[in-house]
């Protein structure tokens, strides 16, 4: 299998499979439309992401690689949601700061993959949660004046009755 | 410069004198039109309670008046007439550039620039000139205040159509206008952008300053305007090592919140959101998630809001009768049955009580399960989780529309499952009879009415029909006795949203 170099923003470079690397759409489209060859010895510059990052999204991909492509019809999706796989929710055991980064770098490198299980993970941390446990899960501050509050309070009111 | 920049000013304040007596301080900073009428304003402040709602009724007639009469014409011709008599050409030149902007600003951009063309004739550089000046004043001590009057005169128009109440004189602090000129020098932004920010800023001071003014009516417009002059969503509340949620750009903000409302529609969620911080509340406002919310509800043409005296998708998301799909509607029907006579005693006549429930539970896209059991809801609901059933229990699974708050449902009983028998011959050929019963298929057909309980939206269904069929096209209607019929209660479950599974699409 050829290989493929990756600098992370940090200098550090990653020699990676190129169909583990074409896991990234980003990647895929720079290596055609460029026309590198494998026998180059190219390095491909990512100045988006850090090593510790890219670390994490090529472990991510090399797992993933043989995933088949996303079955489109709905029934299908019923099922596929079912198992959603361990291996993942082990994979995004890690703190909030490297999930927003994998997000981050997900998106720059254009994995959908990888981007719907982060941003998935994300939102079930969102979901069920009043505002100050949101503001409390990702330390956001309350920047609301109190005449604010009350009026956003006022127009959520609808979805708060009990 | 200030003489004639206090006579715009206050002329508009004049103009809205009727609206703006309440706040009696402002009277002072346009003295040369103290008007009569703000003196019997005034008094009639001071009166009793009754005296304010003659008050209040004498002020929606004076805005009537001084919408239809002319006076505004008049004033307006006063005022040109009054920019040109200055002195000196430099002032002439400098109120017209700056009628200019008030009128560019009100978007007169043709008459904007007729001035904008005459003060340059007067004077070529007058916006250089302009620009020093306001940077001058703006460092004597004296200063802010003669730029805020002016500048607040430049902007004056539209200001005076949108929030006539505010006096015009916002006091500025000094250090934003030090801001601002300092920015202006070294990006050398010309006076009519310098009037841009400083309304802005003047916006944003005046609307902190008033919280419970009209501005609350609109926060989105009010938050996006604090917004634009940040570079990020939220703030940390502690410092934090790492990425931040507010690291990430908005487009990646509103995918979150497309999986956290998901596929199954959690506004609760998205609303929770909003009522985190200023940044978020912009973001899980955003109209292309609530519409997305309204065309998963109604259907993709489920038609535009306006259609139904709506404002926005968010509105008629909230307002529009639809299914509640975070948990189950059930009703409960209870009645006496009269049991045998025992036939050793024959004045022991047992009568039962039957309980049963009925839960209908919906599901985005039309799809709606129906159990009829004897079981208790909390044994019940979590079978109801998913919209396809793999238990044999008799959940029938099918259809609903929803027309107005009208909800039409069609389940059909679902066929036992087809497993080769693998018992005894007797036993293979009962169920196959059963199997050929199911197979012809018994539908259910309701009508039911979405109807709301005090406050709480669409929580009750109540029967307006119920029919079924055993064979193709022959329907036997219920009659639907209240006792037998009671309506259905919603019941929210809260695991039946805990998970996101698929984004909103």
């Amino acid at each position: 299998m050829p290989n493929i170099k990756l600098q992370s923003s940090d200098s550090e470079i990653f020699d990676v499979d190129v169909e583990i690397a074409k896991c990234s759409v980003t990647i895929k489209t720079m290596l055609e439309d460029l026309g590198m060859d494998e026998d180059e010895e190219e390095v491909v510059p990512l100045p988006n992401v850090n090593s510790a990052i890219l670390k994490k999204v090529i472990q991510w991909a090399t797992y993933h690689k043989d995933d088949p492509p996303l079955p489109e019809d709905d029934e299908n999706k019923e099922k596929r949601t079912d198992d959603i796989s361990s291996w993942d929710a082990d994979f995004l055991k890690v703190d909030q700061g490297t999930l927003f980064e994998l997000i981050l770098a997900a998106n720059y490198l254009d994995i959908k993959g990888l981007l719907d299980v982060t941003c998935k993970t994300v939102a079930n941390m969102i979901k069920g949660k009043s505002p100050e446990e949101i503001r409390k899960t990702f330390n956001i501050k309350n920047d609301f004046t109190a005449a604010e509050e009350e009026q956003v309070r006022k127009e959520n009111e609808w979805c708060e009755e009990k | 410069m200030a003489s004639v920049a206090g006579g715009p000013a206050g002329g508009t304040g004049g103009e809205c004198e009727g609206e703006e007596q309440d706040e009696s301080s402002s009277s002072n900073s346009n003295p040369n039109d103290s008007i009569e009428i703000n003196a019997s304003f005034n008094n009639l402040n001071l009166q009793s309670d009754d005296a304010q709602d003659a008050l209040s009724a004498f002020r929606q007639q004076w805005q009537r008046e001084l919408d239809l009469s002319p006076q505004r014409q008049l004033f307006e011709s006063k005022l040109e007439q009054k920019l040109l008599e200055p002195d000196n050409e430099e002032e002439k030149a400098k109120q017209l550039f700056l009628r200019g902007v008030e009128l560019e600003r009100s978007g007169k951009l043709y008459e904007a620039v007729q001035h904008y063309k005459r003060a340059v004739q007067l004077l070529p550089d007058v916006e250089t000139r302009l620009y020093h000046s306001l940077d001058y004043r703006s460092e004597t001590p004296e200063g802010p205040n003669v730029v805020v009057e002016s500048l607040l005169m430049a902007v004056s128009g539209p200001r005076s159509a949108l929030r006539r109440r505010r006096p015009f004189e916002v006091l500025v602090p000094q250090s934003e206008i030090k801001r601002l000129s300092n920015m202006s020098e070294q990006d050398g932004i010309t006076v009519s952008e310098i009037t841009k920010e400083q309304t802005e800023v003047t916006e944003e001071v005046a609307s902190d300053e008033d919280e419970d003014s009209e501005d609350m009516t609109d926060l989105m417009a009010r938050f996006q305007r604090i917004l634009a002059k940040k570079d990020r969503l939220c703030e940390m509340e502690h410092l934090q090592k790492g990425a931040h949620i507010s690291w990430l750009p908005y487009e990646l903000i509103l995918l979150i919140l497309r999986w956290t409302v998901s596929s199954e529609l959690d506004a609760v969620s998205l609303e929770r959101v909003a009522a985190t911080s200023r940044g978020l509340y912009v973001a899980a406002r955003d109209e292309d998630l609530w519409r997305a919310l309204c065309a998963r509800t109604w259907g993709l043409s489920c038609g535009n809001p306006k259609a139904f005296g709506f404002t926005t998708w968010r509105e008629m998301y909230v307002e529009r009768p639809r299914l509640r799909l975070h948990g189950c509607y059930i009703s409960k029907t209870t009645y006496l049955r009269h049991g045998e006579n025992s036939f050793q005693d024959q004045f022991y006549r047992p009568w039962y009580l039957i309980e049963y429930y009925r839960y209908l539970r919906f599901f985005p896209e039309g799809v709606v399960l129906m159990w009829t059991t004897a079981e208790e809801p909390a044994a019940c609901v979590g079978q109801l989780k998913h919209r396809v059933v793999r238990n044999n229990l008799g959940i029938m699974s099918g259809h609903y529309r929803l027309i107005g708050d009208k909800v039409v449902i069609i389940v059909k009983k679902q066929v036992a499952d087809k497993k080769p028998a693998q018992t005894s011959n007797t036993r293979f050929r009962a169920r196959r009879k059963d199997n050929a019963h199911d197979q012809q298929g018994q539908s259910f057909h309701l009508e039911l009415q979405l109807k709301s309980v005090r406050s709480r939206r669409n929580w009750q269904l109540c029967w307006r029909g119920y029919a079924v069929s055993a064979r193709r096209d022959v329907w036997t209607s219920f009659d639907l006795v209240p006792g037998k019929f009671p309506p259905f209660a919603f019941s929210r479950v809260r695991h039946y949203h805990a998970e996101s599974e698929a984004p909103l699409s």
